[in-house]
C-alpha cells in the first residue's frame, strides 16, 4: 500500500532515506513544472527542483504537518524560483493586480474560436502549445504563478489564498487579470489567421 | 476589437471556476441569461483553462527526470555532516563488508610484520603479531571528528587498529 505524504515525512524524520526518495519521486514532475513555469528555463528549473528537495530535507525535522507537505514543498520551490528571477537583471516585476493592464478585454469569443471550446491532447497543435507557453512566459510572475497553480494543480481559491498568503478576494481579482492579460497576449500571437486545430496532429 | 471590462466580468471568472456561493451563482446566472458577451467570455474561459492545463502537463511530461531522484539523494548524502557520514560508512562496512575489512586489516598487519624488521637493527625483537591476521575479528568501530577507527583482534590476542579519515 502506498503511504501518504505525512507517513513518509514521519519516516524521513526517523532517518529513513528511502521514504524521502519516495517523496521525491512522487513530486519531482510537479516541482519541475512549477519551477519551469516561473523561471521559463528548463535547466534552471531542474536546478531549482533539486535545490527545493534538498532544502526540504534540511528542514524536515521542523515540519509539523500544519500545512500539507506539498504546500510546504511548493512554497520552498516558489521562493527559490523567485530568488532566481530577482537575481536576473530586468526580470523583477513587482506589480499591482492591474499593472500594465489597460482595463479592456479582447473580443469576447476570440480565444474559444482560436483554441476550440474543448481542446484535446493531440489536437492542441505543438505550434499552438508553444504559443500558449510563450504567452504564459510573457505574464508577470504573480499572474503566471496563480494561473499555473489554478490550471495545473487545480487549487481552489481557498487553497490559493493559503498557498500564496493572500486574501481570497485578491485570488479572484488576480486570476481574472491574469486570464485577461493572457488572452490579450494570445490575441497578439494568434492574430486573425484561420487556425486549423487538427493540422500537424501527431499520432 | 476590444471591449471595456465590466464589473460583472471578474465574477464571471469566479463563476466559471465554480467558486461563487450557490446564491451568488444563481444571481449571476439570472443576470447573464441571454447575454451573448457573457456566454462568449465563459467559452473563452473554458478554452483557455483547458489549453493551459494541456500545455503545462506536456511541459512536465516532456522533462527527462530519469536520475533526478538519484541526484537529489546523492546531494543529500554529500551534504551530511562528516561524523554522520563516517558513521553510516562504517555501519555499511560492518554490515556488508566485514570480510573485506578483516582482509584489509590482515594486509596492514602483514605489512607491519614485514616492514618493521627492515627498520630495526636487531631482528631478534619479539614478533609484533601473534595469530593469523586473516582470522582477525572486529572488536569495535567508532568515529571521532572526521575519522573512523576499527579495532580488530587476532585469535592470539594481537590488537590491530585501522584508522581512516576523510
Amino acid at each position: 500500500m502506498e503511504l501518504d505524504d505525512l507517513s513518509l515525512v514521519r519516516r524521513c524524520q526517523a532517518g529513513d532515506d528511502q521514504a524521502f526518495r519516495a517523496l521525491v519521486l512522487r513530486y519531482q514532475r510537479k516541482v519541475f513544472t512549477i519551477a519551469f513555469a516561473l523561471v521559463k528555463d528548463r535547466e534552471e528549473a531542474m536546478d531549482i527542483a533539486q535545490d527545493a528537495f534538498l532544502r526540504v530535507h534540511q528542514r524536515l525535522h521542523a515540519f509539523k504537518g500544519d500545512s500539507s507537505f506539498y504546500t510546504w514543498l511548493y512554497r520552498i520551490t516558489r521562493n527559490l524560483a523567485i530568488d532566481r528571477l530577482r537575481a536576473r537583471k530586468g526580470d523583477s516585476q513587482e506589480l499591482d493586480e492591474a499593472a500594465g493592464w489597460e482595463l479592456e478585454r479582447i473580443d469576447p469569443g476570440f480565444v474559444s474560436r482560436r483554441l476550440g471550446t474543448n481542446p484535446q491532447r493531440g489536437v492542441l497543435r505543438k505550434e499552438l502549445a508553444e504559443q500558449i507557453a510563450r504567452a504564459l512566459g510573457e505574464l508577470p510572475e504573480k499572474h503566471r504563478e496563480i494561473l499555473v497553480l489554478r490550471e495545473l494543480e487545480g487549487m481552489s481559491y481557498e487553497e490559493l489564498a493559503q498557498t500564496l498568503d493572500i486574501p481570497k478576494g485578491t485570488v479572484m481579482s488576480r486570476l481574472f487579470h491574469a486570464r485577461a492579460k493572457m488572452q490579450a497576449i494570445l490575441r497578439e500571437y494568434l492574430g486573425n489567421e484561420p487556425l486549423d486545430l487538427a493540422a500537424g496532429e501527431e499520432g | 476589437m476590444s471591449h471595456p471590462i465590466r464589473d460583472i466580468d471578474e465574477r464571471l471568472s469566479a463563476y466559471a471556476d465554480g467558486e461563487l456561493s450557490p446564491e451568488e451563482a444563481e444571481d449571476l446566472r439570472r443576470a447573464i441569461e441571454g447575454d451573448p458577451v457573457a456566454e462568449a467570455i465563459l467559452r473563452d474561459h473554458r478554452a483557455l483553462s483547458e489549453a493551459l492545463r494541456l500545455t503545462l502537463e506536456e511541459v512536465g511530461e516532456e522533462a527527462d527526470l530519469s536520475g533526478f531522484a538519484d541526484a537529489v539523494m546523492a546531494r543529500i548524502e554529500a551534504e551530511r555532516p562528516a561524523p554522520a557520514k563516517a558513521r553510516r560508512w562504517f555501519e555499511w562496512r560492518g554490515r556488508k563488508r566485514a570480510p573485506i575489512f578483516a582482509a584489509a586489516a590482515a594486509a596492514l598487519a602483514t605489512l607491519v610484520v614485514v616492514a618493521v624488521p627492515l627498520f630495526e637493527e636487531e631482528s631478534a625483537r619479539p614478533m609484533l603479531l601473534a595469530g593469523d591476521p586473516a582470522d582477525a575479528s572486529i572488536v569495535s568501530m567508532s568515529t571521532f571528528g572526521g575519522h573512523g577507527a576499527t579495532v580488530f583482534k587476532t585469535s592470539e590476542g594481537t590488537t590491530i587498529i585501522y584508522v581512516t579519515g576523510n
